[in-house]
């Protein structure tokens, strides 16, 4: 029974077909990179022009600080830079959990906020030319009563002349 | 009597747009007065094309509106007062357009409310495949026809370009795709597909991929860059060309592989048909309906296998023939001759009916309560 290849041409014998597919890929397994799967294509949106803004605001997500520990004193200085390499490192292992969190929850948010302004500038676009289209189908209208009003003062003329 | 038709807009090397001239011939040749109403301002050159507003019908007129995108032809097709056919041509699920172009999301989300607007101010309905028409059928449309594109091949393709043909004239083996570029063609399938044709069975095969570029540019650029990623050469985008070129191109094809998941008809399948080019097609919306017995359809997108199937098609003569044998058979359901005729008993129908005693689209549902009573 094959499921790959559609059954629409009695003249063709499709189970042997896809029998011999899967040989024939079968005899390729080995050839090197024929076995990886191949990436997808990334599909990127539509630039908008305005989110420039927003891409100024990306460096700033990685709130991280890393400073040089250093010390001007002759003597002390090595044995402080190492104290206070110690206390850096100690301090750090509790914080950064916490400040890896707030790196991510800031991407996070500038993401979707570039996201929901992609959303509302593609709405925008779409509500513009709607109001255009609307304004000019309401000149039509416009248009159109004029000339039936138009019409029906000449009926009226006509019937009243009839009338007389 | 003017039995005119109202579409968005006009191009060239479009097949809406060359039916649009087909059916205006064909309404002439039967003594009918015949122009085209659009909303855009290309063609207008032609004395015939003339901008929608100055569209003024008597009440035993007949407009055809073709209905594919969001317009204002809408409204306008809605408030006339004549006899009025719609014909469905399709139009491509928004969420193909989600996250790539919110504009065209947008414009194509609202699509089916405009088209369910107008189920009560047509007269006759027209699809141009079966699928189409139980889409429309969901929209709440009833009594319609499916009435199939009638394009004259013979003289649409007389034509040929030499250079391209001598450019191309080597033991390639060529794979063509034709259809714009847009998200719902899934070209990345077909470039997947030729990747593994080109790398591991026939380094001598090169891809052309025929169609406007210009309709989602961004997906053009991620397709480009995807190409660069995957190291691959001999693909070629040509834009839209020219219907001599297009000629050529199809003479030059060895194979035809659409992957295409949302098709309205498919035209490029029935050129391909016309070409004697095998096809290998993706399962999906009407293409099974427009290939019928014919052709090869996969029902996965199993990229390996797909490349696989190429290499059989191309070398298996015997497959090859009864695969064009299918094609050759398939193609007469398109006869241009027959569906025109087809075609003119529908506007016959429409014409000698009159809408004032009771609307056509209600006919069905009238005779159905006098065969219960």
């Amino acid at each position: 029974m094959n499921n790959f290849l559609k059954n629409n041409n009695n003249e063709i014998d499709f189970e042997n077909l896809e029998a011999e597919l899967n040989k024939r890929i079968d005899k390729r397994k080995n050839i090197e990179g024929y076995g990886n799967n191949i990436e997808d294509i990334k599909l990127n949106k539509q630039e908008v022009k305005h989110d420039d803004f927003l891409n100024s605001l990306s460096p700033y997500c990685d709130i991280k600080i890393d400073r040089n520990i250093s010390s001007h004193r002759p003597v002390v200085g090595p044995a402080l830079v190492k104290v206070r390499k110690f206390l850096d490192e100690e301090i750090r292992r509790s914080v950064d959990p916490v400040i890896e969190k707030q790196i991510e929850f800031n991407r996070m948010v500038v993401e979707n906020f570039k996201m929901n302004l992609d959303k509302t500038h593609g709405e925008l676009e779409f509500l513009r030319k709607r109001t255009v289209e609307l304004g000019e189908h309401i000149e039509e209208n416009i248009h159109q009563t004029n000339f039936n009003i138009k019409e029906i003062f000449k009926l009226r003329r006509k019937i009243g002349k009839n009338g007389n | 009597m003017e039995i005119s038709q109202l579409t968005p807009s006009l191009s060239k090397m479009d097949s809406i747009s060359n039916y649009i001239f087909e059916i205006r011939r064909l309404l002439i040749k039967n003594g009918f007065i015949s122009n085209i109403y659009i909303e855009n301002k290309e063609f207008l050159f032609l004395n015939f094309v003339k901008y929608y507003w100055n569209y003024k019908p008597n009440k035993e007129d007949i407009i055809i509106l073709h209905a594919s995108i969001g317009s204002k032809l809408t409204n306008f097709f809605k408030n006339l007062k004549c006899k009025k056919i719609l014909i469905y041509h399709s139009h491509t699920p928004a969420s193909f357009f989600e996250d790539i172009d919110e504009e065209k999301f947008m414009l194509l989300k609202n699509y089916d409310d405009d088209l369910r607007s107008l189920s009560k101010s047509a007269d006759y309905v027209l699809a141009d495949s079966d699928f189409n028409k139980q889409y429309i059928e969901k929209l709440g449309f009833i009594n319609i026809h499916t009435s199939p594109i009638f394009l004259n091949f013979k003289d649409r393709f007389k034509n040929d370009d030499s250079k391209i043909l001598e450019k191309f004239d080597d033991d390639y083996i060529n794979i063509i795709c034709v259809g714009r570029i847009v998200p719902n063609k899934k070209i990345e399938d077909v470039i997947k597909v030729f990747y593994y044709y080109k790398k591991f069975i026939n380094q001598k095969s090169r891809l052309f991929l025929i169609g406007s570029t210009s309709n989602v540019k961004i997906y053009y650029k991620n397709l480009l860059e995807y190409i660069k990623r995957l190291d691959l050469n001999d693909i070629y985008f040509t834009n839209k060309i020219r219907d001599s070129d297009l000629t050529s191109y199809y003479k030059l094809a060895d194979l035809f592989v659409y992957m295409s998941e949302h098709e309205g008809i498919g035209l490029p399948l029935i050129e391909a048909m016309y070409f004697k080019i095998p096809i290998i097609a993706f399962n999906a919306t009407a293409v099974p309906y427009t290939l019928g017995n014919s052709g090869v359809l996969v029902n996965e997108k199993d990229h390996k296998r797909i490349a696989e199937l190429i290499n059989l098609v191309l070398n298996d003569s015997n497959l090859k023939k009864k695969i064009l044998d299918g094609q050759e058979e398939r193609l007469k359901y398109f006869d241009s001759e027959r569906l025109q005729e087809r075609f003119m008993q529908h506007i016959l129908e429409l014409k000698n009916f009159d809408s004032r005693v009771i609307p056509l689209k209600n006919r069905t549902e009238k005779l159905i309560d006098e065969a219960e009573n």
